[in-house]
């Protein structure tokens, strides 16, 4: 990479108009930025799927907190007038998009159009509401709006046109100012940290966990020092480190020195818990790629290559000859369309709430996305296959990971904690069948229907809770005496046999309540052993964690339990 | 025209975090870019009262509102304020009558979270006055646990010296809400 003032490569896409006299500098700092197409790609890759991962993993389950009892107030307020209200089935259509467009962009299915969509969603969601405020998230907005002013054939290793071979360098303003901009945000930080409460180490010991206190303890003892001292000194290190940072994103011979500085901050954040979401792999990927030296970036991309060397070459003669096959615009028009259509029947199909709004906002980004820009598109072919293949990714995985049941759960436990009991219900059906065969929430679907009168109906939820516990207890049995020494998987089974105790009991309260009282003392006995269980369970979970095993809390909490022990 | 993009682009990144530092609000932190900043990490109370008819009944904003929101009413974020604010009174003045809503938001003093007399509790095992924390805290090193105290509360009682210089009122308690 390199800033240095000569005739920029711009790649045949921008027609630059040159600034004249006092602005001439400013505009040279912006307009001779060049960075080379392998960090990009890498940029683009590393980026793009964070965001991906992002928006299904860690968004959706938030999506029905938005406009959740007719509240919201948006980033800037004075919008909140004009602004309809958001709701959790057109928010979670936008997330679900967003990841299709962000892992479609990070598999090379990167065209302008799809930059821009994409800035949209995740900025008009943020915009949208203060629900989710976190600052990376107005960071990433910022990024995506400059990403959508990078020409999009610079995030690939194609030239802006099939005919003309690539420029290796390319000159982009938007790619100064996405440098400018961290340099900014670690400046700003920076001072945020120069205050007396942050330099003797207060805020910093208010943000530690339990876990990451014990760890920097231990680490203090190790290097004969205390933990008071070892956090002024890190408090002062990453208020100088955070300068450094802001000047290190404006100067390009601090690249590599900001290289083995900069990303060990967010490196820090990590290992000592602080739950930021996927900021610091966002900001570790951001610093690594943007400020490594070109042999680093030729190195990666050389091995890469070598690993596609490897591939049967008749297998990529016939892909590379599909699709680089140019198209006219009536045919590359038809592949979007289609495309379209098979995005629309994915969204019809997932496993969330709004079937209509998934599938238009689906078919919509992806048309938008695949739409032709020129009267002869060179790579519809792969495009289309590309978000084809997303497409599918993403309805299978929402079929496995647990993101699409806490969208459910949290939605369904908010209603029912708020008396909306029809709409609660609907939603824990909804939750305990993408939950597949986990104990999910039968008792609480229980619990409601039995406050409806639907006795029967509770006590048939309450003995498939019961069974779906104990099968999950076995298998929770099996795994502590394979791994004994994992105070997780105690902590897991003494949670999981507190709820069947729970389950247990309900069962006998709803049984006297419907008049079957035979076996009820069989049943309390079992109760009785569970907990007992549970108990053990959790002491075990405080041997093997020490002062900051989450089994204490626990412990406390199953105190004046029927029979208690404690 | 990208020259005005630039321009405005880092207009706003240099202007909104100075209008942070410039303004009044300090609990409002967001576009400032102030990551693990200390009023991040302090506590505040927020309490609503409805005072329409006179009298000053607790209003529980987390039964009328999602989680989310109640953890940045007690963030005092001003802007979430209003916004229950124009939620409660338009709901209330639906139902005739002029609603009038109070709110009482108490916070840790950002500024002197640090200060031994903010830190931690008050309790006094050995009814001296002073309180315990003055005879273990490193910053009253070299004196004793009285002329520590003395040197940060004066004459005031801990529990007034607390209230002076650890808690912080960001929003008046006389102010109608809907007006």
């Amino acid at each position: 990479m390199t800033d240095r003032p000569q005739a920029p490569h711009t790649g045949g896409s921008e027609a630059v108009s040159r600034p004249s006299g006092c602005v001439k500098p400013v505009g040279r700092f912006f307009d001779d930025f060049e960075v080379s197409r392998r960090r990009m790609v890498l940029l683009r890759f590393a980026f793009f799927t964070l965001l991906g991962i992002d928006f299904l993993w860690v968004f959706l389950p938030h999506a029905p907190r938005f406009g959740a009892l007719d509240f919201n107030v948006s980033q800037l307020p004075f919008l909140d007038a004009y602004l309809p209200l958001p709701s959790p089935e057109v928010v979670g259509a936008l997330y679900v998009s967003g990841g299709l467009l962000s892992f479609a962009i990070a598999l090379g299915a990167v065209t302008q159009p799809a930059l821009a969509l994409l800035a949209a969603i995740y900025g008009g969601v943020y915009l949208w509401s203060q629900s989710d405020s976190y600052q990376h998230h107005y960071l990433v907005t910022l990024l995506l709006l400059l990403f959508a002013c990078v020409p999009a054939h610079l995030f690939t290793l194609r030239g802006p046109d099939s005919t003309n071979p690539p420029q290796p360098r390319v000159a982009s303003w938007a790619m100064r100012l996405v440098y400018v901009q961290l340099g900014l945000m670690y400046a700003w930080s920076a001072v945020t940290k120069t205050t007396e409460t942050w330099l003797d180490g207060t805020t910093l010991q208010t943000l530690l966990s339990c876990e990451a206190r014990e760890r920097l303890t231990a680490l203090a003892r190790r290097l004969d020092g205390s933990l008071e001292a070892g956090i002024t000194f890190s408090a002062w290190a990453v208020m100088i480190g955070e300068y450094f940072g802001g000047l290190v994103f404006f100067t390009r011979r601090l690249f590599t020195v900001g290289l083995f500085i900069v990303p060990f901050f967010h490196i820090g954040v990590e290992l000592l818990d602080f739950d930021i979401e996927l900021f610091s792999y966002y900001m570790v990927a951001l610093d690594v790629i943007l400020l490594a030296p070109d042999r680093f970036i030729d190195w990666v991309f050389e091995g890469f290559s070598r690993a596609v060397q490897n591939i049967s070459p008749r297998v990529r003669g016939l892909a590379g000859l599909w699709v680089a096959r140019p198209v006219d615009l009536m045919t590359a028009a038809s592949i979007a369309g289609i495309a379209a259509a098979i995005a629309a029947v994915v969204g019809h199909l997932l496993p969330l709430e709004g079937a209509v709004h998934l599938s238009v906002a689906l078919g919509a980004v992806t048309f938008i996305a695949l739409m032709p820009t020129a009267a002869i598109s060179p790579f519809a072919h792969a495009r289309a296959a590309i978000f084809a293949l997303v497409g599918v990714l993403i309805f299978g995985t929402l079929q496995l990971i647990s993101a699409p049941y806490d969208y459910y759960r949290q939605w369904a436990g908010f209603l029912r904690r708020h008396g909306q009991s029809e709409r609660s219900i609907a939603l824990y059906v909804r939750a305990n069948h993408v939950a597949g065969s986990t104990p999910a929430r039968h008792l609480q679907l229980a619990k409601m229907h039995a406050a409806q009168g639907e006795k029967d109906l509770a006590l048939t939820l309450v003995l498939e809770d019961v069974r779906r516990h104990e099968a999950h207890i076995a298998l929770l049995e099996r795994r502590t005496r394979t791994s004994q020494g994992d105070e997780q998987d105690h902590l897991e089974l003494g949670r999981a046999q507190a709820a069947l105790q729970g389950a247990l009991t309900f069962q006998v309260s709803l049984r006297r309540q419907l008049g079957q009282d035979e076996g009820l003392s069989e049943i309390e006995r079992r109760g009785q052993m569970v907990l007992d269980a549970a108990r053990a369970a959790f002491r075990r979970n405080i041997e093997l964690g020490g002062t900051c095993s989450a089994g204490r809390g626990e412990l406390a909490k199953l105190t004046g339990r029927k029979d208690d022990g404690e | 025209m990208r020259y005005a993009f630039i321009a405005a682009f880092l207009a706003v990144q240099v202007l909104l975090p100075l209008r942070y530092y410039a303004g009044e609000d300090r609990f409002d932190e967001r576009f400032a870019w102030r990551m693990f900043s200390n009023v991040r990490v302090v506590a505040c109370q927020t309490r609503f009262t409805d005072a329409s008819d006179g009298g000053a009944t607790p209003v529980r904003a987390s039964a009328e509102i999602h989680e989310v929101w109640t953890s940045l009413l007690n963030r005092a974020r001003r802007s979430v304020i209003d916004g229950f604010a124009r939620k409660w009174c338009s709901e209330r003045s639906a139902g005739g009558g002029q609603p009038v809503l109070h709110v009482d938001v108490t916070c840790q003093n950002p500024e002197t979270l640090g200060q031994t007399i903010c830190r931690g509790t008050t309790t006094d095992a050995n009814a001296d006055g002073v309180p315990d924390l003055f005879g273990t805290d490193r910053r009253c090193a070299g004196k004793s646990a009285a002329d520590c105290f003395r040197a940060a509360c004066g004459e005031q009682t801990a529990a007034a010296c607390r209230e002076a210089l650890c808690m912080v009122r960001p929003i008046a308690v006389e102010e109608n809400l809907c007006d």
